[in-house]
């Protein structure tokens, strides 16, 4: 496998695009088939060449597997909730370990959601992946429960967090979040909060310091979506910059040695607006505003007030049908 | 459950003012240049619940609450400040921007700098990612795929399993770790010409 092919994106536009002097690129790149070879590369089912009919059509009929998640409750300084669910099992048949025990005591919310109170095993050898859902989202939306499956069949231990009021996580403070302030923090409660209870034991109050740096420290990345892609592409900027020390004024530079209680390792940005006012002003023309903005404002606006329209599906339904049928006969 | 609207309003039902975000009164903002930064006074905001609930725009949601909450004086400046694109020189950790050309909600942000006829000079695109922090940052840009797509060709109504590769592939790769199952998806088996 030739490796430069890569960097000849096709038509300018698509591929992979780093500076052929990366070594970044040079190093992770070819070890992923899917981003290296064009024969492994990405292209749609064919009845999906249109980018809105893809994406609706994503969001109304994608199906994919049921999983059991363990909900912790992370109170955050400002009175807030953060509900950060982990992924217990799913429902993959023709695997022995993972699939779904009939517990009693689950709860279900949707149909492929369940709420266990068995916590899922902790193992400090193996990476924890943490995803953030597009706006409005949640642990239960299709894309984050496949990736949370699929990403546990690859050996990740896997945590979603439902940014503030959504998932059905209990509202605790007028506060929500963004795609930057407030969110950020909250994210790294969530990796601190992993760090403690995943990894915690190789912090340097061990006794064993002689095999410290032998020691495995345990590798967390965040993966988002959207909205939680600029929260990941925020998070690790701050990361490197106003959140690279622990803020704690008495710690002095020989302790940078300490690993930051909120550092995140690697990361992964999908379908995040990289320019928010080119896309709130793309929001504004008549389709996108009639289909996408009004379907996920709806769905945000019932998590502000006690409104709830028993409508918006059946809305987004509609707009489907009539935008498929547009698109599909002119 | 509770709805958040009892939070912003007082025993009688009428509005009531809530704190803001509390990271407006510390120093550890990473980018000052906004003139929101300063404007850290007043660490309480009155939100339009009532419209916010019967909003059916997200840009007027953001503008009822979101905003104010974190000391935004108008959703415009809380949607250029919030942009991630500037400032992704400063990640220092790898970092994948996986985006589809065709995303019709994420616009633009697919498109790279030397596009020559895609170029469009009003968005902030995947271009200006890669050119201020190549070391850090890779950018990988499908053809297709919509907003949250990538619809498999095998198992269209399953999940994105290509996605759910590439990006795996990639976090796994970045640490040092065996990327996963190495099993080369069903894509793979299909030859198609090499771009040159």
């Amino acid at each position: 496998m030739e490796f430069p092919e890569t960097f000849q994106c096709r038509t300018g536009i698509e591929g992979v695009h780093a500076g052929v002097e990366s070594s970044l690129a040079r190093r992770v790149v070819p070890a992923v088939p899917e981003l290296s070879r064009w024969d492994c590369w990405y292209s749609a089912p064919f009845t999906l060449r249109n980018g809105h009919v893809h994406t609706i059509a994503a969001s109304q009929l994608r199906a994919t597997t049921g999983v059991d998640y363990n909900r912790q409750l992370l109170s955050t300084p400002d009175g807030g909730t953060l509900a950060l669910d982990l992924l217990v099992a799913a429902d993959v048949s023709g695997s022995d370990e993972s699939i779904r025990p009939a517990t009693s005591h689950a709860t279900e919310i949707a149909d492929k959601t369940r709420f266990v109170k068995q916590l899922p095993p902790r193992d400090a050898n193996r990476p924890f992946l943490l995803l953030v859902s597009g706006l409005g989202g949640g642990s239960q939306d299709t894309y984050v429960r496949s990736m949370a499956v699929n990403a546990a069949s690859r050996g990740w231990q896997v945590g979603v967090i439902n940014m503030r009021g959504c998932g059905g996580s209990p509202v605790t403070s007028p506060r929500f979040f963004s795609a930057f302030r407030g969110a950020t923090d909250d994210v790294r409660l969530a990796v601190q909060w992993v760090r403690e209870e995943w990894f915690g034991n190789s912090s340097p109050t061990s006794p064993s310091l002689a095999n410290e740096e032998e020691h495995f420290e345990g590798h967390v990345a965040v993966l988002g979506w959207s909205n939680g892609g600029s929260i990941v592409n925020n998070l690790l900027a701050e990361q490197a910059t106003t959140h690279a020390t622990n803020g704690d004024l008495t710690s002095t530079p020989s302790s940078s040695s300490k690993p930051l209680p909120w550092r995140v390792d690697a990361g992964a940005a999908l379908a995040c607006p990289l320019d928010m006012v080119a896309n709130s002003n793309n929001l504004r023309r008549p389709f996108h505003r009639a289909v996408y903005d009004r379907s996920i404002a709806k769905s945000l606006a019932t998590k502000v007030g006690n409104f709830v329209s028993f409508f918006s599906e059946f809305d987004l339904f509609l707009s489907f049908c009539c935008c498929s049928l547009y698109l599909y006969v002119f | 459950m509770g709805s958040a609207r009892a939070l912003y309003e007082d025993e009688n039902g009428l509005p009531k003012p809530v704190p803001k975000w509390e990271g407006l009164a510390s120093s550890r903002e990473h980018d000052t240049s906004s003139s929101a930064a300063a404007s850290s006074a007043p660490e309480t905001f009155i939100a339009d619940v009532v419209g916010a609930s019967q909003a059916t725009t997200i840009r007027a949601i953001d503008d009822f609450v979101t905003a104010p909450c974190f000391g935004f004086n108008s959703v415009d400046e809380y949607y250029a400040h919030a942009s991630s694109a500037q400032r992704l020189h400063s990640v220092q950790v790898p970092l994948l921007v996986l985006s589809a050309y065709d995303d019709p909600i994420a616009v633009g942000s697919a498109v790279p700098l030397n596009a020559g006829k895609h170029a469009r000079k009003d968005v902030t695109g995947a271009g200006a990612v890669i050119q201020g922090n190549p070391e850090h940052v890779v950018v990988a840009v499908t053809a297709q795929g919509g907003h949250l797509g990538w619809c498999d060709r095998s198992n269209p109504w399953g999940g994105p399993a290509w996605a759910e590769r590439a990006s795996l592939g990639f976090l796994e790769a970045s640490l040092g770790l065996p990327v996963g199952a190495a099993a080369p998806g069903p894509g793979c088996s299909m030859k198609k010409g090499l771009c040159t």
